[in-house]
């Protein structure tokens, strides 16, 4: 993984930017919002760095996760700051939260875990279109803990073939206001060879 | 009256020093002694392992997130698995004159953060983690004298070597202390 050429990190740029770009559109279609989304960012991370991303591994989060299976296989997640996730549950249920949170009801979670589902639905399947592969994605699950605890699944998925991420960071903007929370796709050696592959690009 | 930043510097002079907290991160493992504290944070499938002495002001702690190191082909990071994790732990306590039929254990961790529809082999890696820690230091003839594993929240984990407690922290809950 850390032998990436410029060129495959291009690739996995622009299946970010597809994928995120039709993520996007689905979203703001629902929500009735003006979304946009910035480039996406290819980072190779330490473990210890995933969860940095969204405010250090003590930062309560809401994470949506589902697994894709097939041609290729992994799993993609959906995470957002907790303020941000209540902002989004909020506009979607028309409620507001009272100030001290108590957590999520099953509701909001639901809601939570349809936008989640919308994202990566449209964004994993923007891959298979584009790649020509066949997958078909689970249906997902929600969490509310710690990100570095929500992490844990997908960083132990990654641990079995190594010691690094490779997360594509896309990042949403409401309305020009930058939402704190990113999509993140993870799959294992085997299937971005095969993504590789099926793009014409030889290993 | 005095400046208390000059009384702060009058303590460093005389050797007093702060005590600090040792973070472990994932698939990492550290020493600590005391008056430090050691900690590792947000747990979920992960499990940290703290070993131990009664009589001994050094004590460890472990942050595992798979069960075997040999059921995959990259093992090189050896705290990343329950089984060499805990062996270099072990080792590295006992290099530094602890006695190992002197360890216990506390462990914490192991949950299944997400819940799916259907059954999945992913989803119970903390339960397969817990069983391989407990099989590990069983084979070590180390005792766990106290556990919170499993479940379905992540936790953060402090230890503090001079009273032996370790403190579980979890999102929205109060502080546990076994």
């Amino acid at each position: 993984m850390e032998e990436l050429t410029s060129m495959k990190l291009d690739v996995l740029r622009e299946i970010g930017n597809i994928g995120a770009g039709n993520a996007t559109t689905a979203l703001s279609v629902m929500l009735n919002s003006n979304l946009r989304m910035e480039s996406p960012v290819v980072k190779v991370l330490d473990f210890d760095g995933i969860p940095e991303l969204v405010g250090g591994a003590d930062a309560i989060v809401a994470a949506v996760l589902t697994r894709f299976s097939g041609e290729v296989s992994g799993m993609m997640l959906f995470i957002l700051e907790i303020e941000e996730a209540k902002n989004l549950a909020g506009t979607m249920l028309g409620k507001t939260y009272p100030e001290k949170f108590e957590g999520f009801d099953h509701m909001d979670k639901s809601a939570l875990k349809e936008v989640g589902n919308i994202l990566m639905s449209s964004y994993i399947n923007s891959i298979g279109t584009l790649t020509n592969l066949k997958f078909r994605t689970e249906p997902p699950a929600i969490c509310v803990d710690m990100a570095g605890s929500v992490m844990s699944l997908p960083i132990s998925q990654l641990g079995q073939i190594g010691d690094k991420a490779l997360v594509i960071d896309s990042k949403f903007l409401d309305n020009e206001r930058p939402i704190n929370g990113f999509l993140m796709l993870v799959t294992d050696e085997m299937s971005y060879q095969k993504i590789f592959e099926s793009l014409g690009i030889g290993c | 009256m005095k400046c208390p930043t000059r009384r702060f510097l009058n303590l460093l002079e005389l050797g007093v020093r702060m005590e600090q907290m040792i973070r472990v991160g994932i698939a990492d493992l550290k020493l600590c002694k005391t008056p430090d504290k050691i900690t590792t944070v947000g747990l979920g499938s992960c499990i940290g392992i703290v070993l131990y002495s009664a009589v001994s002001d050094i004590c460890g702690m472990v942050h595992i997130m798979l069960p075997s190191s040999k059921e995959i082909k990259n093992n090189s990071n050896r705290a990343k698995f329950a089984d060499t994790g805990i062996e270099d732990l072990v080792k590295l306590l006992e290099e530094k004159g602890v006695r190992r039929n002197s360890l216990s254990a506390k462990i914490a961790g192991g949950a299944t953060m997400f819940v799916f529809s259907g059954a999945s082999d992913l989803g119970s890696i903390g339960e397969r983690n817990i069983k391989a820690v407990k099989d590990e230091l069983a084979t070590l003839s180390i005792p766990v004298v106290m556990e919170d594993v499993g479940a379905d929240y992540g936790r953060t984990i402090i230890f503090d070597n001079a009273t032996k407690k370790l403190t579980v922290r979890c999102a929205g809950k109060p502080d546990k202390i076994i």
